[in-house]
Order: structure tokens, then C-alpha cells, then sequence
């Protein structure tokens, strides 16, 4: 375990996005989409982070990479706190961060044949010669399993599996240390996220990458993770190795959404825990736990207290004032 | 005992003219739905899924067309009534949810109203007893305060509430049959287990029979009485949930099983057996058995010849030459 190298470390991070409004545009409220989340991810591991809409995970994702400026908090990236660099300090690095999100439609230039979306990236950061960025291109796109001769089509002519494999090439072409993985097989068919799922697998391994996978379909995530963190309304609930945490879920709230996935065979019937209610908003989120107002076994104590993440041993960290140490847990039905 | 037969689509064939080609979206098409019966409709994009519940509902629009078939619904052919009689059928005795709500709700209407509207036009109360009855279908949704959410508008109200509210104006008139289409895909997993729940509930209560569409595997499994899995238009498997997920024996379904990761598998990190290529364009459908490019056990006939939907086992019908895990019947 303590020869694990860490890569990225986060550390309190916030970002909360104004909610402008009234005759000057002013802020009057504040969507708290990450708040106060800390985690760190070892090298060549995939750390996935899930959770529903609204929990922050891709804005936790986006902040890392400085799309977002972070609100507070660090990000250390390879032993350097970069929270506070400006665009052309990230610059450098972004050959070692990179992104791959969930619709290669939108975010592929539609007017650029496939060969130039993937070399773009080489020429912003001057990396050899034209014909030497071409060789690389051709040799990419082996790699994730697109024919050369495609070359010269465009997006449009792709199917959504091969535009993910475009999505997938251009991340990769600058042989980058650390990808974020945005949701990266949900838009696609169920015949095909297999496919791109090996391909990640794969190149994690060839290429000694590290993913931040973020997603909601939590099969997928046990299938490709290491390590999961499990989000909910911009807070980090419990976090723990993939087979501990699907194993021995002690948070309520991952609990009840393991217990919520459907499975696909018909003679397993699942004991379900049906969460009432909806997802508060997070421009109003709740005092003390997030989740007290769906949980069964809320306390007085929960809407007076945020319970910190604590780490109740090997790894596991769980956010619950009724989550002790050696995970004895004194939950009960309220 | 022998259910009765609410609904049976025959050789349904729904076409689209489009300027590129003819794109047959359905193409011969059968199942029989009984009183009470929860089918599962299951498959990728493209697979002709949504446009057979919208040619049952007859709501296709130009440039489609049904072109052939029949679709007998309580002994009467609906492909055969006015557009008159079929506005009475949709939304009191066939009612459809999707997956956007927003697709069904008036935006400047209350969700009350909306909900009222309906069961004026279809049944012969009066204005207080369908107020009263909304009211009552509200809570049945699991809508908290119908009173006060009577007078929300949709916008004021989230993805969930909204699926409920659609759910509660389509079971307004007890219709027999109700067609989800994708009713839960774009909910979060906690809220569509509750919406998923709801269904069942609803359905053990009013007894109607679900032509449950979807995407996902999962859902069927847990939802379907039995199950039809359809590739580019056509039916390719059609039995009980239990053979179809238990005993596979078209590749097609067999091969999607086996590569969607769950939770329940030992093997994690590991390639998945992913089905190799992709979903044919529409414009350029192979000859032949149309997943045969894509086939691990394809033969000569498979690229000449289209199967036809057979008998492999019992009451288990699959359009294959060579059906998967069958095993050999010992006489």
C-alpha cells in the first residue's frame, strides 16, 4: 500500500457558481456545486467518482483541470499546488491533463477532418514536425482502433462509438499522465460501451494512464475502477476501495443507491431501499448532512452537524455521524 | 388457464420516406399482449422500438407511414378506425408516457388542469368529481400535497414530479394498455426506482397491461413478464423474461448479456466480450440476416437469407439459423 504514489491530491475544494440576478446582474445566491471535498488518486489507478445529478461530480472533474476556477481549496498535481495557476501556467501541463467527455459529438469541430481534430493538440503545443505530427496522428488512431484511411472524413460521418474513439484519440495523442473521464460511455448503445470500455482498459494499461472516471451507471464504475467515490449534493459521502465499497456500502445514501440499480437477471430479486423524496436544490441544500431530509435513520444531531469524512480504516472513508472507527455502525431507524 | 388477448400486432411494417431512401423502421412485426401482461420491448437505437408503440397509438407522422399489417386491439383493428375513433381510444383505453415529460405536459397549463382535461374528455363527470379524482391521482403518483400541486405549473415542478404527474394524467381513465417509452431513462437511479415501483404498484392495482420500452436490460429483467428484442425493425427473440435472460438463443441477445458489465460479476478490469462492430445504417442494411456482419457464427445462408421467427423451444421464439445454448432434447 505505502508504495502507492499519489498524483493528485485535493484538498477542501469548493466551487460555487453565482446565481446572478435583479438590475445589476448581481449574484443573490450561490449554487454550492462542490463543497469542501477532499480526495487523492494514485498513479496508473482509475478513481471513480459517482452520484446523481447535481452531486458535483463533473464540476469536481472540470475544477481539477482549471476548466472552472476553483472557489477554494487546492489541487496538487505531481507534488505542485496548481489551484491558483492562470491559463498560460496551466499551459505546460496540459499535456499531462486531459479530457474525454460525454458527447464527442459536441465537443469535435464539425468543419476539421478527423486527421486535424487529432493532431490540433500537437500543433498548440508545437510538438514536431508536420510530417512527424501526422505519423503520430496515423499511429493514434491504430491505437484506438479508428482505420487510417478515415483520415480525411468528418465527425458527422461517424457513429457515436466511433466519434467516442475520435473523443478518445485526441485525448491521448499528447501521451498524457492523467485523463478525466466525463461520462464517457452513457450516451452510447449498450453493444457498444463494451467496446470503448475495453478500449479505455487498454490504453490505461499500454499507457500507463490514470483516470478520474466519472459516471452514474455504477455497474460500469465496478466494472473500470480501482477506487470509488461516491458523491451527493457537492459532498463526498464515502469513499473505499471498488469491491469494499459494492461489498460493504456503510453510508445510507450508498446503501440506497446500490440498492436502487436494477439487475439484469430476473430471478435475483433485490431487497430495495426506496429513498423518499427528491435531490435537494443545491442553491438551498440542507443544514448539517445533505442528506438528512431522505435519510431514514436522520437525527436531530444531522441537521446541527456536517459529519466530516472519516477514515474508519484500510481506506475507507464514510461522512455519517453514525459511522465510527472499524466501521461499527449506530444507525437507526428514526 | 388462457388469459385473454388484450393486443396483437401482425406483420406490423412502418416505413419511412425519406429523401436518401426507404428506411423500414418496423418490418414485420407480431406479439400478443394478454389482459394484465407486462411486455418488454428492448433494444438499441435504430431498432424500430419507439416507432411500433407510435403505430399502435397510429400517431406516425409524414414521412413515415404504416404500410402493412395489423394491429387488433380488444378484437378490433386499429389500423381500420377514423381518426375520430382514435382519439377516443388514445388516453382512455391506450395511454403512452414518455421519456421527457415536457413532451406530454402544456407548459401554460396547471398540472391540475391538464389532468382534469383529460378525464372531462373521456369520461361524464362533473367538473368538482374530476377535480376530486385528480386530486386523488396526485396522491396515488405519490405526489406530495395534490391539493396544493394542483395549481403548479410543470416547470415548477422536478424531473421525477413531472414523471409522476404524466403518469397520473395517462392512468386517469384506466386505460387497459400503457405504453412507457423510455419513461425512466433520464431519471437519476434513486428516482427511477421509485417511479419503476410506482408502475408495478399501479399496475397490481388497475391491472392494465405495460408495453414497457427500453434501452437498458436491466430494467426488463426486473420488469417484464415477457420480452421481444428487436434489431433494425424486426423481432429477433421473443419469450418469457426468464428464457429470454436465462436461455438466450439469438447471439444478438446472448452476445448484449454477456457484455454489459454487472454488479453481480466476479471478473473486474477485465475486457468485457464486447459484440463486435456496429448497428447497420438504415440505408445500407446487410443481405441476409441483418446481425450477421456482426455475428461471431455466421454462415453462408445468414448472408443470403433473412431467418424467419421460429419455435426454437418451447414457447420461445427466435430468428436464428443457429440458435445458441440449445440444448439437445433427449427423447
Amino acid at each position: 500500500m505505502s508504495d502507492k504514489k499519489i498524483i493528485l491530491e485535493v484538498k477542501n475544494l469548493k466551487k460555487y457558481f453565482p446565481v446572478l440576478g435583479g438590475v445589476f446582474s448581481r449574484p443573490v445566491a450561490w449554487v454550492k456545486a462542490v463543497d469542501d471535498v477532499s480526495f487523492h488518486i494514485y498513479e496508473g489507478e482509475t478513481f471513480s467518482l459517482v452520484g446523481e445529478s447535481g452531486s458535483g461530480k463533473t464540476t469536481t472533474g472540470k475544477t481539477i483541470l482549471k476548466l472552472h476556477e476553483p472557489t477554494a481549496g487546492h489541487i496538487i498535481f505531481e507534488g505542485t499546488d496548481i489551484s491558483d495557476y492562470n491559463a498560460s501556467q496551466m499551459r505546460p501541463l496540459r499535456r499531462d491533463m486531459q479530457i474525454i467527455f460525454q458527447d464527442p459529438y459536441g465537443s469535435l469541430n464539425p468543419r476539421l477532418p478527423v486527421g486535424e481534430i487529432i493532431r490540433e493538440p500537437l500543433v498548440v503545443h508545437k510538438i514536431g514536425t508536420k510530417k512527424e505530427q501526422e505519423e503520430r496522428v496515423i499511429e493514434i488512431m491504430k491505437l484506438v482502433g479508428l482505420r487510417p484511411e478515415y483520415l480525411h472524413r468528418y465527425p458527422h460521418e461517424f457513429s457515436g462509438g466511433q466519434r467516442q474513439r475520435i473523443g478518445i484519440a485526441r485525448a491521448v495523442v499528447l501521451n498524457p499522465k492523467f485523463i478525466v473521464a466525463d461520462e464517457p460511455v452513457s450516451a452510447l448503445d449498450a453493444s457498444i460501451q463494451a467496446q470503448v470500455l475495453n478500449l479505455l482498459l487498454e490504453l490505461q494499461q499500454k499507457l500507463a494512464l490514470t483516470y478520474l472516471f466519472i459516471a452514474h451507471n455504477l455497474a460500469v464504475v465496478r466494472h473500470v475502477s480501482d477506487r470509488v467515490g461516491v458523491m451527493y449534493l457537492g459532498h463526498l459521502m464515502e469513499v473505499a476501495d471498488t469491491k469494499e465499497l459494492f461489498d460493504r456500502p456503510l453510508h445510507p445514501y450508498t446503501q440506497a443507491l446500490l440498492s436502487a440499480i436494477p439487475i439484469p437477471d430476473p430471478d435475483v430479486k433485490k431487497e430495495r431501499i426506496i429513498l423518499q423524496g427528491d435531490i435537494p436544490s443545491p442553491i438551498n441544500p440542507p443544514s448539517g448532512c445533505p442528506f438528512r431530509t431522505r435519510c431514514m435513520y436522520a437525527k436531530p444531531i444531522c441537521a446541527e452537524k456536517t459529519p466530516p469524512l472519516i477514515d474508519i480504516g484500510d481506506g475507507h472513508y464514510v461522512a455519517c455521524h453514525f459511522v465510527e472507527k472499524g466501521g461499527k455502525t449506530t444507525y437507526s431507524k428514526s | 388457464m388462457e388469459k385473454e388477448v388484450l393486443l396483437e400486432v401482425k406483420d406490423l411494417k412502418t416505413y419511412f420516406y425519406t429523401e436518401d431512401g426507404v428506411v423500414r423502421a418496423v418490418d414485420g412485426v407480431s406479439f400478443t399482449m394478454h389482459k394484465g401482461e407486462v411486455l418488454g420491448l428492448v433494444g438499441e437505437s435504430g431498432c424500430g422500438k419507439s416507432v411500433t408503440s407510435l403505430s399502435i397509438m397510429r400517431l406516425v407522422d409524414a414521412p413515415g407511414k404504416i404500410v402493412g399489417g395489423q394491429i387488433i386491439f380488444k378484437g378490433e383493428d386499429l389500423l381500420k378506425k377514423s381518426e375520430e375513433e382514435m382519439r377516443k381510444i388514445r388516453g382512455s383505453e391506450i395511454a403512452m408516457i414518455f421519456q421527457e415529460p415536457m413532451t406530454a405536459l402544456n407548459p401554460v397549463y396547471t398540472i391540475g388542469d391538464q389532468i382534469m382535461e383529460a378525464i372531462l374528455t373521456h369520461q361524464d363527470v362533473s367538473e368538482e368529481e374530476a377535480k376530486k379524482k385528480t386530486i386523488e391521482l396526485l396522491d396515488l403518483v405519490g405526489i406530495p400535497d395534490p391539493e396544493k400541486r394542483f395549481d403548479e405549473y410543470p416547470h415548477e415542478m422536478s424531473g421525477g414530479m413531472r414523471q409522476r404527474a404524466m403518469i397520473a394524467m395517462a392512468i386517469s381513465c384506466n386505460p387497459d394498455l400503457l405504453i412507457s417509452d423510455e419513461a425512466t431513462t433520464a431519471l437519476d437511479v434513486t428516482i427511477q426506482a421509485q417511479i419503476l415501483e410506482l408502475m408495478k404498484d399501479l399496475q397490481r392495482k388497475i391491472g392494465m397491461a405495460i408495453l414497457f420500452i427500453t434501452h437498458d436490460l436491466a430494467l426488463v429483467a426486473e420488469m417484464a413478464d415477457s420480452v421481444a428484442v428487436t434489431y433494425t425493425g424486426r423481432i429477433v427473440e421473443y419469450s418469457d423474461v426468464r428464457s429470454v435472460f436465462k436461455n438466450s438463443h439469438h447471439p444478438y441477445t446472448y452476445g448484449l448479456l454477456q457484455s454489459i458489465p454487472s454488479l453481480l460479476s466476479e471478473k473486474t478490469k477485465e475486457p468485457l466480450p464486447a459484440i463486435e462492430g456496429m448497428v447497420p445504417s438504415p440505408y445500407r442494411m446487410p443481405k441476409g440476416c441483418h446481425f450477421n456482419p456482426r455475428c461471431p457464427f455466421a454462415t453462408d445462408i445468414c448472408r443470403k437469407e433473412m431467418p424467419e421467427l421460429k419455435e426454437v423451444t418451447p414457447n420461445h421464439l427466435v430468428r436464428c439459423f443457429h440458435p445458441v445454448n440449445v440444448k439437445e432434447e433427449v427423447s
